[in-house]
């Protein structure tokens, strides 16, 4: 019994030495560890193919590790990524000149027969449902290699939005033989690219892990890892963000931001390139939902224009950014905030006007309203399920009995692409003005890949020929006022209701030196600066 | 004088007539019943409701000329009418569900009993199926795939509580189908439909009804976590349930008043139910009154 206790004692003092002579080394380890960034992302990176969809949720973590040739600056203009710089040389012909001495994280030097197989792949080699990178080389003719770093391009007609469109492009190293496909990427198979953070590991939906890339072309990249958790509950990002268990956590809801700033977190918040708006089906004769009010169907008022800009009319938009949002967002008229390239200044945000909004419906020939089901997705998009019934207590003012419906955006999007809706809420963001005039208002035209986001299939043509005059306008102020003259004709029509722009708002721990935002709303670890000793 | 205590004791455990739990539940039905006249806001009359004072805590004053005496919600809704017309809609729901699934639980365990054979089994084993599964998963999937609405909430609870029935009454109307009033009935040949609800039914329904009472406790408690997990009641009428759920969102700002007092009055209404219920129980048992 004695010598099972002591024999004990002294297991205990053996192992306290041994855990002790182990922490020791281990001290310049932890120092290491002070070098890497946490990021907890509501964006659920589903794949590691940077072409496999053009969403955010893929785009915004891969482009640690895939590189552009063109980037945007926070006022979305464009400038040098891997090429250096960019010409047209006649109409349908750019010029790009790249980036020396880049090399892949393979070792492997990058040139510009990496950019044509990059631009081959998206547009010869993937496969449906594959997509949403296609519309961005679907007019490229062929493309020329001069010499290793220079490219031409020659397109079918003019696309003075070119060199934009490859600020979406990753590059991708050219393999030995043949085209990578996704499966083989999803496997694990090491994405190789060009940028200042190497893969690691990831668990799809759920981590990325990153280390530092140190050869990077651009300088040594700030942090010697870079860790992404997927974190979809927006309160579970918020506490732990709060109890610095992570460094950076994005999508923050406006409500969380005062008690964050209580508990010393900091904050930064940009207002996006992107829209929230209210979007009628203007196209079928009868629609789901829509009903007077004893519950007889009637024929669809929103083919309507006056019964249109009633509704416009008849929106607090002081509720939805200042209540719902709580003031992080800006009342919309347009499809970007006013003061981006390609905005008018002459459409500013209404007040509502109940009593012009009832004159307006009387004039349509609904002195009594009528009643329609707004529908909407749940939990998508910043205060979404919240606006449906801020609408509509709006709406009750001119007697239009409007029944909100939310659900997850999943169904909702099903069920919108099926038809059951008569007037919804949706969003929409872009690299551009032209890309969501191009996709929300233009004619649906699958040939010509316009109004992919039309899902009222509004026509009008006087407004597709000027957007797509605009479009031939190569960049700078006359394209600007094309595209500013063609949103107010459109708007004048009311085909869509816009409501606000929400901003992006990221939080960020001691560990962070600063955070800059960019109207994009991508979150990224090269967006911050390691905080100074 | 031993009688007489024995006595007071016997009525002691049968409670009070006007208990607290009793006091509460009469209240809060009361307050249901009345809501239309006594609440200052109609939360389902979007007229009624002003977007400016979303967020007022409690006892501020509105510019409609009320006194948000618990404050408003996030959308401006006063938070003392959603819970009054929240209560209409957990009463509503629990009360109808409870009555239509004992119906349809007692008669389905009844006839299981009476025909025996592969009508038991087939009744039988969808019971046992369906009590293997938690209660919240089987009402989960009937409003998932019933979609929205205040009647089909009402028709999952239905689906989600007709089993328990049906597997009390199967087990006492066996008992009572091999009695002699039952061959009696069979002989003088009686339509099996009047053998079933005239003859078997009365005498097997004794236990189950017991149970109505706490399955209505059980029915307010479901309503309110479907609601709560924003399946079920339209988002413009909220029920306590997602009364609580639209203010959870709001917890961690310090906005406390949007699910807290809804909070309370659902607690209250399910602990007044369970106490009630549970007296009711036990003064409906055969087995109290024998002793």
């Amino acid at each position: 019994m004695t010598l099972g206790n002591r024999l004990r004692a002294r297991l205990i003092s053996a192992s306290l030495l041994a855990i002790f002579l182990w922490c020791a080394p281990m001290a310049p380890a932890l120092a290491l560890e002070e070098e890497e960034l946490r990021i907890a992302t509501a964006y659920k990176l589903m794949t590691l193919d940077p072409h496999y969809a053009n969403l955010n949720e893929n785009t915004s973590l891969l482009s640690h590790i895939f590189e552009r040739l063109v980037y945007q600056d926070e006022n979305l203009a464009l400038k040098p990524g891997l090429a250096t710089s960019w010409r047209p040389l006649s109409d349908t012909r750019w010029e790009f000149k790249l980036q020396d001495n880049v090399r892949f994280h393979d070792g492997s030097a990058f040139d510009a027969d990496d950019v044509v197989y990059s631009i081959e792949r998206i547009r010869d080699f993937l496969k449906s449902p594959s997509g949403g990178f296609r519309s961005y080389v679907s007019g490229i003719k062929s493309v020329f290699v001069p010499d290793p770093l220079t490219i031409v391009i020659e397109t079918d007609s003019a696309v003075p939005n070119l060199p934009l469109f490859f600020s979406s492009i990753f590059v991708m190293n050219r393999p030995s033989d043949g085209f990578e496909t996704t499966e083989d990427l999803n496997a694990g198979q090491a994405p190789n690219g060009t940028g200042p953070y190497r893969f690691e590991s990831w668990r799809s939906g759920e981590e990325l892990e990153l280390v530092r890339n140190a050869d990077y072309w651009g300088g040594k990249p700030a942090w010697q890892r870079v860790s992404f958790r997927v974190i979809e509950n927006p309160a579970a990002r918020v506490a732990a963000l709060s109890t610095g268990e992570i460094d950076v956590a994005d999508a923050i809801p406006a409500r969380d931001v005062a008690s964050l700033k209580e508990r010393g977190v900091r904050i930064a918040s940009v207002g996006a390139a992107r829209i929230n708006f209210v979007q009628f089906d203007v196209d079928r004769e009868t629609l789901p939902g829509v009903t007077d009010k004893s519950g007889q169907p009637i024929s669809n008022p929103f083919k309507d224009p006056l019964v249109r800009r009633a509704l416009a009319l008849s929106i607090d938009r002081g509720i939805l950014v200042d209540k719902i949002l709580a003031g992080f967002g800006t009342a919309a008229s347009q499809v970007f905030p006013n003061g981006l390239p390609g905005t008018s200044a002459k459409l500013l945000p209404e007040v509502p006007d109940y009593e012009q909004g009832k004159a307006l419906l009387a004039k349509a020939g609904y002195p009594d309203g009528f009643s329609l089901v707004l529908a909407g997705p749940a939990g998508r998009y910043p205060g979404d399920a919240e606006s449906l019934q801020a609408i509509a207590q709006s709406w009750a003012r001119i007697g239009v009995k409007a029944q909100p419906s939310a659900s997850p955006f999943s169904v909702f999007n099903t069920k919108r692409a099926a038809g059951d809706y008569g007037i919804w809420y949706g969003g929409s963001s872009g690299e551009a003005v032209d890309i969501i005039l191009h996709s929300l208002l233009a004619s649906p035209d699958p040939e010509r890949g316009t109004g992919a986001l039309n899902f009222g299939k509004y026509r009008n043509e006087t407004f597709d020929r000027l957007l797509a005059s605009a479009e031939g306008i190569a960049v700078g102020p006359e394209r600007n006022a094309a595209l500013a003259e063609a949103t107010e004709l459109a708007m004048a029509d009311q085909p869509i209701i816009p409501l606000y722009h929400f901003h992006h708002i990221v939080g960020y721990g001691p560990r962070v030196g600063s955070y800059v935002m960019h109207p994009r709303g991508w979150t990224t670890a090269m967006q911050t600066l390691v905080a100074a000793e | 004088m031993k009688a007489l205590i024995l006595s007071a004791l016997k009525k002691r455990r049968h409670g009070p007539a006007l208990s607290a739990p009793r006091v509460l539940l009469a209240t809060y039905i009361l307050l249901a019943v009345a809501a239309p006249l006594i609440a200052p806001q109609n939360p389902y009359d979007p007229l009624q409701i002003y977007g400016w004072e979303a967020s007022s805590p409690p006892g501020a004053a509105g510019g409609g000329g009320y006194l948000y005496l618990l404050g408003t919600d996030g959308l401006g809704r006063d938070i003392v009418s959603t819970i009054l017309y929240g209560l209409r809609i957990s009463l509503v729901v629990s009360i109808t569900s409870s009555a239509a699934a004992a119906l349809i639980g007692l008669t389905a365990g009844v006839s299981a009993a009476y025909f025996g054979k592969w009508v038991d089994v087939a009744i039988m084993r969808l019971v046992d199926l369906q009590l293997s599964l938690p209660t919240i998963l089987v009402a989960l999937i009937a409003i998932v795939t019933l979609g929205p609405g205040i009647d089909r909430i009402i028709l999952a609870l239905i689906i989600a509580q007709w089993a328990t029935y049906a597997r009390i009454a199967r087990g006492v109307a066996l008992s009572e189908v091999g009695k002699p009033y039952m061959d009696a009935a069979r002989l003088m040949r009686l339509p099996t439909r009047r053998i079933i609800f005239r003859h078997l039914l009365p005498n097997s329904i004794a236990p189950a009804i017991t149970l109505i009472p706490i399955e209505i406790g059980h029915a307010v408690a479901l309503e309110a976590t479907l609601s709560f997990l924003g399946l079920g009641v339209p988002i413009d009428k909220p029920s306590l349930g997602s009364a609580v759920a639209n203010g959870f969102q709001y917890l961690l700002t310090g906005q406390y008043w949007i699910s807290l007092f809804p909070g309370l009055a659902l607690f209250g209404l399910i602990a007044s139910i369970n106490l009630v219920g549970e007296d009711v129980r036990r003064k409906l048992d055969p087995r109290n009154h024998a002793q």
